[in-house]
């Protein structure tokens, strides 16, 4: 290496050195601009009222724990949480099932019908949701399936599924057909072909499948809100909307930072025990692009 | 081997593959037309009929297209559809910019692995949580009486900037799109990192050694590499926002909408809903307007992002 180019490289680097200082300013300030609101949440929710209105950075004095107490009592988050619990489960169990199968079928069945019903499902998921929530919620009612956590999940699971299919059927396509044709010769029938060798060959993606799944439904608002008119049915998301609203009319905001807390933290909790595979599948979805 | 190939993809379906596809396929295709199509196609039909949602469906309601004139003038409906496309280009500028500022700035600039993976973890934070906890919190931030949205301006000399009665009440898109632009920025800046970690590090390598800068690398090799991607998240931003916006209005703002704030969804719900008289028919007309501008613009950023190909293709 010549003297020229060892110098030329120095140069180089020392850009480097102040492009990388210059953009880690921005990379701080969008971590502050992520994390501070969350971070001045939890603060908050340990705060009296009267300490929340005379300076909202401040610190809490003395953590008034008892805003956790009131808020699970009174705003019953026990049964929102159940509530919440059982409509992940039965989404959830549905929703492998078939779109584990479906992205089998679309990624490796060749024929028209095939081609035809992924080109249907492709644009059906276009469509905005929002424009079957009404109509959806007048069929319901009229078969008195409102108020139906089991219906709701059903919903979840149906309307999601060509996401995830073509999430999948992209990992799917990646497998060798020379593994399936050899099941094939062996006298394989297709139910041992997926469960023998699709399904343990795309765990890592029916993992990420099952985390995407399990935060959508845990997070989902829109169609539970107007689904779920009785409280006791109340998911998770509904009820801390219910519970801020009624907050405005008894002003202790101690209370409804706490119950704000209390649906943030085990979503951050599992999060930050599945980052690893969270954004693993996530790079690993853009076989969704293919 | 692409002979191969084509016999297995040629293979006539035997009995085997028939019977997996109606145990497996066909039950959640029926489902869909009836949770996805019918709705659909149910909106349709109503939107022809003056309907409360309550009564019974009679041919006396029929009113033809009369719904449909009555959604295209009405002045509310227009803001809607212009206030979706403001929040949905606002949003595309700043995911946009700001993913591929940080996508390429955490894999080429050589930031330390455990550094780089803090902005990743942190970043990616609002993605798992629901719109509901963000939209609350966001109104706590910016709260004109105890939010820290405006000490800081303050404190940073910006008080001007600071909206007399209330950033939602002034500024509602503007808050709409910072918010869930807020929201996007991790996921798509993941994918952009997963795509630029696939360009073949000899392709750096040989470009070091022809003597092409930083810079020229960026030009030449990243940025055409993720182009793919970047529409991929272009398209992806646009057919999400029709239904977000609307969640996140919903979440936000509530029955406190105007003209100002109100976008396609929330119109179609609050005329189903929210008003004292609800009106369903005149409500779906709405959405199957809004059907079809979605249909329509989908089609067309197909078109001029990807020519032939479809997104997922």
């Amino acid at each position: 290496m010549t003297d020229g180019k060892r110098k030329n490289k120095l140069k180089e680097s020392a850009g480097a050195v102040v492009c990388r200082q210059i953009i880690r300013i921005f990379l701080i300030f969008w971590s502050v601009l992520v994390a501070f609101p969350i971070v001045w949440v939890l603060y908050t929710s340990l705060k009296t009222n009267k300490e929340f209105f005379a300076s909202p950075w401040s610190l809490p004095g003395v953590p008034q724990w008892k805003n956790y107490a009131e808020a699970w009592n009174m705003a019953k988050f026990g049964s929102y949480f159940l509530n919440s619990i059982v409509t992940v489960v039965i989404t959830l169990a549905i929703t492998l099932i078939i779109v584990a199968a479906n992205a089998y079928v679309i990624a490796k069945y060749k024929n028209r019908f095939i081609a035809g019903l992924e080109k249907f499902y492709m644009v059906a998921m276009m469509v905005p949701a929002v424009l079957m929530i009404v109509p959806l919620y007048y069929f319901a009612d009229s078969l008195r399936m409102t108020d139906s956590l089991v219906w709701l999940s059903l919903i979840y699971a149906i309307q999601g599924m060509p996401f995830y299919v073509f999430m999948m059927a992209g990992f799917v396509r990646g497998i060798h057909n020379a593994l399936l044709e050899a099941a094939t010769i062996d006298g394989a029938t297709q139910f041992q072909i997926f469960f023998r060798i699709i399904l343990p060959l795309s765990k890592p993606t029916l993992f990420m499948v099952m985390l995407l799944n399990i935060m959508g439904t845990w997070n989902e608002y829109i169609t539970a809100l107007t689904f779920i008119r009785d409280e006791s049915k109340y998911t998770i998301a509904i009820g801390l909307s219910y519970l801020t609203n009624s907050g405005v009319y008894d002003v202790n905001y101690g209370r409804t930072f706490a119950g704000l807390a209390i649906a943030l933290i085990p979503i951050l909790i599992v999060y930050g025990i599945f980052q690893k595979q969270i954004q693993q599948g996530m790079s690993s979805s853009d076989g969704v692009k293919g | 081997m692409s002979r191969k190939k084509n016999k297995w993809l040629r293979q006539p379906p035997d009995r085997s593959k028939i019977i997996f596809f109606l145990c497996f396929c066909l039950p959640p295709l029926l489902l869909y037309l009836l949770f996805g199509v019918y709705p659909i196609l149910n909106s349709v039909y109503v939107s022809l009929f003056e309907w409360s949602g309550f009564d019974k469906l009679t041919s006396d309601a029929f009113v033809g297209l009369g719904n449909y004139f009555e959604v295209i003038t009405e002045e509310e409906f227009l803001c809607a559809i212009r206030n979706d496309f403001i929040i949905i280009l606002g949003k595309e500028i700043i995911i946009i910019a700001l993913t591929v500022l940080f996508a390429v700035s955490l894999t080429r600039l050589k930031f330390r692995k455990g550094e780089a993976s803090l902005y990743r973890f942190v970043f990616f934070i609002p993605n798992v949580l629901s719109v509901v906890i963000i939209s609350i919190i966001w109104t706590f931030v910016i709260d004109p009486n105890f939010g820290i949205l405006n000490p800081v301006l303050r404190a940073v000399g910006l008080a001007d900037l600071i909206p007399a009665s209330g950033w939602t009440y002034e500024h509602p898109l503007g808050v709409i799109t910072f918010v869930a632009s807020w929201c996007g920025v991790g996921m798509f800046m993941l994918i952009m990192i997963a795509a630029i970690n696939g360009i073949n590090a000899e392709m750096y390598e040989s470009a070091t050694i022809d003597g092409a800068n930083e810079w020229k690398q960026l030009r030449y090799i990243t940025l055409p590499a993720i182009r793919e991607q970047s529409k991929f998240i272009v398209v992806t931003i646009l057919y999400q926002s029709f239904s977000s916006n609307f969640t996140m209005v919903q979440a936000m703002l509530g029955s406190s909408v105007n003209s100002d704030s109100v976008v396609m969804g929330m119109f179609v719900y609050q005329n189903s809903f929210d008003s004292q008289w609800p009106r369903v028919g005149y409500s779906y007309s709405a959405a199957v307007i809004m059907l079809v501008i979605t249909a329509a613009v989908s089609l067309i950023v197909n078109r001029i992002m990807s020519g032939r190909r479809s997104v997922y293709d």
